[in-house]
């Protein structure tokens, strides 16, 4: 996600965390669908991304959601869907 | 059981009200007056987290809420039938059971947890509507 700057101005690095691995962005907002390309391999339609918001519920990001990048914002990934289970069949 | 140092930031960082004890081999993670979303009976209920040996490189299975939930126009929730006794009370089981694989070990934890569990109750509230 780095760009080249011609004007040989250093552009501002944002440090954020997906998972809390860190990662390095120029960019001043990101896209979901953008969030989830930063990982290697990418984050996949099988989890969740969500925003760390201090204060408040975490918010879920859906791929065409637009997030300010501001230094140290945390990301974090979850499971998309767990399975109901069988009430009798499944163990006690 | 101590928790991973992950869980207990989650803990901590975000204000959560709750107990840590452990029942026999598992480490019982009790959320108190858990935020619910709009459609079920009640608003808040006490959300019970049961981690066994192992975690967090195996996964928790199932949780419990108290008292027990139904959707708001007293419909029942799927799998949801069954109620347990832990830690001196009554709970009722949710049960919700990952894939295999479907947790990542070294990255998913009580954050990634309570999430799924918050979106399996918009789920099922929504379906009330």
């Amino acid at each position: 996600m780095t760009e080249a700057h011609p004007g040989g101005k250093k552009p501002k690095e944002f440090h954020i965390k997906i998972d809390r691995v860190e990662y390095h962005v120029v960019e001043e907002e990101l896209t979901g669908a953008q969030l989830r390309q930063l990982p290697h391999p990418p984050i996949g339609p099988d989890r969740d991304l969500f925003e760390v918001i201090p204060g408040q519920a975490d918010r879920k990001i859906d791929d065409t959601y637009v997030v300010e990048i501001v230094n140290g914002k945390r990301f974090f990934t979850a499971p998309a869907h767990i399975n109901p289970g069988h009430e009798v069949a499944d163990h006690t | 059981m101590t928790l991973p140092e992950p869980d207990a930031e989650f803990l901590a960082h975000r204000g959560l009200s709750h107990t840590i004890a452990m029942d026999g081999p598992m480490t019982c993670v009790l959320l108190q007056d858990w935020i619910l979303p709009q459609g079920l009976n009640v608003a808040t209920a006490d959300l019970l987290i049961r981690l066994q040996p192992g975690y967090p490189d195996l996964p928790p299975d199932m949780w419990w809420f108290a008292p027990a939930l139904t959707l708001a126009n007293g419909g029942v929730i799927q799998a949801t039938e069954v109620t347990e006794s832990h830690l001196g009370r009554t709970w009722q089981r949710w049960s919700r059971h990952f894939n295999p694989g479907q947790w990542r070990s070294g990255i998913d934890g009580l954050e990634s947890y309570v999430a799924l569990i918050n979106r399996e109750l918009v789920r099922c509230a929504a379906s009330a509507a």
